[in-house]
């Protein structure tokens, strides 16, 4: 399969913040659930096509897999796809926040800290 | 007041929009998800429809985005391995039907066949590669006479010569004749093909000598060292393409040519093909007879002058000529046209358009009985296509599964239809004895090669796509419930009562064209020859010109000849005739009539020269109808004589007698007397009056070139050998050609014709044949569709009669239409018949009755079949089937 992402090491933003949803809903994260924890935290409601979209790039570069549930009345008789986080991502979460970390070790960003 | 209990769906039109767009791959999830929370928040009535519009309006994006991201995985989508899987399906699915398969290959290959032949017969005259270079600015000039109905006559020595010193619209003017010559030097005289080209020709057809040099000035003047350039394909059979031939020496007709060039392989088209030998064409003023219209004219424009300006000048220097020669000159007009128009004639045209037409219509008809083999199979799968459709497989899967079928049944017909155009075209060379050379020439090079991929490409969407498309449109749910709906219901049976509508009108047109086409050629054999030409055995012996200057010389092997040829030919008696009657024409000559003034600018008369020795007439069969046949006492001491056909003498001297007048042939000074008018012999031409034939004593009027006639009951092939060896003791180097009986002479002179009634014929059964397999499938489908209505009737008591009659009127009901149909369309396409056919109207009440006879006739048998398996039904049998 070809990799049709760039291959960076690094995770953007909105990736790093699905990845974490998934990882914080462990076994219970799909499509709609990660939409909805990514609205508790940010207070706005992504829609639910770019999470699949962030999902997909993800999975491409083994961060996450996924599998099918059954379906369910509610959902018009359509199946659930839960995702899980996989080591990879696990590590590229850790990565990313331990870059973070370093670049923000010692600055302060106060208007009042600057002269 | 209660609230019916409601339950919510989001609105149909966004999610039908938002699964347009996403991916397979996500499809399902997203819109369960968008469901899931549409429910939850319908339940708790927070907007639930504002809320799911906006979300698919918001994901329309990264739906894109998504499908984008997607675009290369494709674990049972499209791609080479579902197209693997189609194939695999494809072959399995046509092994298990092997009739279907073999039958529908069979079909097309046949339609795909003779589209392949026709078109590189359509191809080679079409895309004829000219045997010259900026054929935009050279021209072809040709002689026309519109009371002798000859449009692309050639031109006379005379007048060329003239046209070359007037002319200020060409800046090179060619001719070329065609020759024959006698090559001696190997072990047995043989006659060649040659082309006489004058010295400029090379140049102005820009088409230089592969190897060598043309002919320069003056070498085209008598008396200059005798030079031949060679043809390319001569070169290599004949010399094994060496270099080194230039140099060397060919002797023809007993004279030392030296070899000085190798033509272009361009020339070796059309009837330049034959040629061997080029040689230098010698015109001089010493051949005054301007009536010998035997060169092809060639010009080159100046820079800047228009074909149309050039066209004025040339028809300008042709009234002059006809004004100032008009013995032989009046009525004759000169023409110069662009090449490539001048060299199409107008009949062949229309034939070519013609054909055309009706491989089109041929290979339509294939198409739309594989259609309805496709659509009645439709129905058998309908089970297989319902499962395969609960399995998964999405409609344009099935569709694409479907068109793969039928594009390997249309690409195994493409390849039988190779072989099939092949054969086919071998039998209309053999069919037409070479007489055409479009058929000679037709090829299966690459042009062909590609024209049959595109048919066997597109050949596919129009059988298969239709029946493809009704196939896979059927509801599983049904389908699989084993429900009687599955057979496409009222659209599908109108489809195939259409297709079979379409089928019957054209095969009708085809037949009405064969038919045409039929009693013309009919026609036109079955005029009375004039003579009787059982057991008439016939050979060709042309003298050359060395050693056989004088008349006197010429009637003395000719005497020796028949003095030789009599017992090798078994025969008493043999005789001379320059021409064989139905095979070839005299020498086109006009004529002045002595003391009648022919008028101002009218034609002057015409007549076709033949000479014959003094015992014809009578040895032949032909009577003497006024006057005296030719004497003894006609010889080259007494005065000329001449006999003429009673064409002749009706068209010349209506309501009188030309016994005793005196003519004047133009090229000839003497004045001879017609004692007497003869029989007529049939006309080349298509009309049923006779030939315009002039007879001349071989004793006063030596031609170089006769044909010897002999009534034998021995076998040509007995013959040929004593016969040459008999000519040989008279001269060693003269050969004999064309050996034949005049029936086969006369047969061979019909072989286009021949050919091109054996291509109709051949279409119209194939369309009638086409027709009555359409007309049975479908109504053995119908019956079968109705065994348990029919089964019903008969258990109840309906009677046989009756039942069949059922059948019978359904299926009639299909070709009454298709008549109607095919009547009109007939009628239209006899009008472009018109200047083919001969000896029968367009609207021939024989054809228009005749033919949709046959047709009904043909049909109702295929219709009866399954009339009677439907009335032969077990009532219990059928019942219990359902």
């Amino acid at each position: 399969m070809e990799e049709t992402m760039p291959r960076g090491d690094y995770l953007g933003e909105f990736e790093q913040m699905v990845l974490l949803a998934v990882a914080r809903l462990g076994g219970d994260a799909y499509g709609m659930a990660i939409v909805q924890e990514l609205a508790e935290a940010t207070g706005s409601e992504p829609a639910v096509a770019s999470v699949y979209a962030a999902l997909d790039r993800l999975a491409r570069r083994r961060f996450v897999e996924s599998e099918i549930g059954a379906p369910t009345p509610e959902r018009g008789g359509r199946a659930k796809r839960f995702f899980s986080l996989l080591p990879a991502g696990a590590e590229a979460l850790r990565r990313s926040r331990d870059v973070l970390d370093t670049l923000w070790d010692g600055l302060n960003l106060d208007p009042g800290a600057r002269a | 007041m209660t609230r019916r209990p409601h339950r919510p769906t989001p609105p149909r039109w966004a999610s039908r929009l938002l699964a347009a767009l996403l991916p397979w791959q996500y499809r399902d999830e997203h819109l369960g998800d968008l469901h899931e929370a549409f429910v939850r928040r319908a339940a708790s009535g927070r907007g639930a429809r504002r809320w799911y519009i906006r979300q698919v309006i918001r994901s329309l994006p990264s739906a894109l985005r998504l499908r984008y991201q997607t675009r290369n995985d494709n674990p049972s989508g499209i791609g080479m391995d579902s197209f693997r899987q189609d194939l695999r399906f494809g072959i399995r699915a046509l092994l298990r039907s092997p009739g279907f398969a073999v039958v529908s290959t069979l079909t097309l290959a046949l339609a795909i066949g003779v589209n392949t032949s026709i078109f590189s017969l359509v191809s080679t005259v079409v895309f004829l590669d000219l045997p010259m270079r900026e054929t935009g600015t050279a021209a072809l000039i040709q002689g026309a006479n519109v009371e002798m109905d000859i449009n692309q006559g050639g031109v006379s020595p005379a007048d060329y010569l003239d046209l070359v010193q007037r002319t200020r619209s060409f800046e090179s003017l060619s001719a070329l004749a065609h020759s024959q010559w006698v090559l001696t030097g190997g072990d047995n005289p043989i006659r060649i093909d040659g082309l006489q080209f004058t010295a400029g020709l090379t140049r102005t057809w820009d088409l230089p000598p592969v190897l060598g040099r043309g002919f320069a000035q003056g070498e085209d003047r008598e008396g200059a060292p005798p030079v031949a350039m060679i043809t390319y394909g001569y070169w290599h059979d004949q010399y094994g393409g060496r270099p080194d031939v230039l140099g060397r020496t060919i002797r023809l007709a007993g004279v030392e040519h030296t070899i000085i060039g190798v033509t272009d392989p361009r020339l070796e088209v059309a009837n330049f093909r034959r040629a061997r030998v080029i040689t230098p064409l010698i015109l001089n003023r010493a051949q005054p007879d301007r009536s010998a219209r035997y060169l092809f004219v060639v010009g080159r424009l100046e820079p800047g002058v228009s074909q149309e300006a050039a066209t004025a000048e040339v028809n300008r220097i042709g009234a002059d000529l006809a004004r100032e020669h008009p013995a032989e000159d009046a009525g004759w007009r000169l023409w110069s046209r662009p090449v490539r128009d001048a060299l199409l004639n107008r009949n062949d045209n229309t034939i070519l358009l013609l054909l055309s037409l009706t491989v089109g219509m041929v290979i339509l008809i294939a198409c739309a009985n594989v259609a309805n083999m496709l659509l009645a199979r439709a129905t058998a799968r309908a089970r297989e296509m319902a499962l395969r459709s609960a399995l998964g497989a999405g409609r344009r899967r099935l569709v694409r599964q479907l068109l793969t079928e039928s594009l390997m049944i249309s690409l195994a017909a493409a390849g039988l239809g190779l072989g099939f155009a092949y054969a086919l075209n071998r039998a209309l060379v053999l069919i037409s004895a070479g007489q055409q050379s479009a058929f000679l020439m037709a090829k299966l090079d690459s042009r062909v090669l590609a024209f049959t991929l595109m048919v066997s490409l597109v050949a596919p969407l129009a059988f298969g796509l239709f029946p493809a498309l009704r196939a896979s449109a059927g509801s599983p749910d049904a389908a699989l419930r084993g429900g009687r709906s599955v057979d496409g219901g009222r659209a599908g049976k109108r489809g195939r009562a259409t297709l079979v509508t379409v089928q019957v009108s054209l095969a009708l047109t085809l037949m009405v064209v064969a038919s045409l086409l039929a009693r013309t050629v009919i026609n036109l054999q079955t005029r009375p020859l004039g003579i009787d030409a059982k057991d008439l055995l016939t050979a060709r012996i042309d003298l050359p010109d060395a050693g056989y200057e004088s008349a006197e010389s010429r009637r003395i092997f000719f005497a020796q000849a028949r003095a030789a040829a009599a017992p090798a030919m078994s025969s008493d008696r043999v005789e001379l005739v320059s021409v064989l009657p139905g095979v070839d024409a005299g020498r086109l000559r006009s004529f002045l009539v002595e003391g009648r003034d022919t008028g101002e600018g009218r034609a002057q008369p015409t007549g076709l020269l033949v000479t014959v020795s003094t015992g014809y007439f009578d040895y032949v069969g032909m009577r003497v109808e006024e006057g005296r046949g030719f004497a003894e006492s006609d010889d080259a001491t007494s005065p000329p004589v001449a006999l003429v056909s009673r064409a002749v003498a009706d068209r010349y001297w209506p309501g009188t007698t030309p016994v005793g007048q005196r003519i004047q042939v133009s090229g000839d000074s003497a004045w001879i007397r017609i004692v007497g008018v003869v029989s007529d012999v049939r006309n080349l031409g298509r009309t049923r009056q006779g030939a315009p034939d002039i007879y001349r004593p071989f004793t006063q009027d030596a031609q170089q070139g006769m044909y010897l006639v002999a009534r034998t009951a021995t076998s040509t092939g007995l013959v040929a050998g004593p016969l040459r060896d008999a000519i040989r003791s008279v001269n060693a180097n003269q050969p004999v050609d064309a050996i034949r009986t005049l029936d086969r002479a006369v047969h061979e002179s019909h072989g286009s014709e021949n050919a091109l009634l054996t291509l109709f014929v051949t279409f119209a059964v194939f369309a009638l044949i086409m027709s009555a397999m359409g007309i049975y499938g479908v109504m053995s489908y119908a019956v079968s569709q109705r065994r348990l209505e029919i089964g019903l009737r008969m258990a109840l008591g309906a009677e046989r009669g009756k039942v069949r009659w059922m059948v019978v009127s359904q299926g009639a009901r299909l070709m009454g239409w298709g008549i109607a149909i095919g009547l009109l369309a007939s009628f239209a396409l006899s009008r472009l018949l018109a200047n083919l056919i001969f000896g029968v109207s367009t609207t021939d009440p024989l054809t228009f009755i005749g033919v949709p006879a046959v047709l009904i006739l043909v049909a109702l048998v295929a219709n009866l079949v399954p009339a009677r398996r439907a009335t032969t039904l077990d009532p219990a049998v059928a019942l219990r089937a359902e």
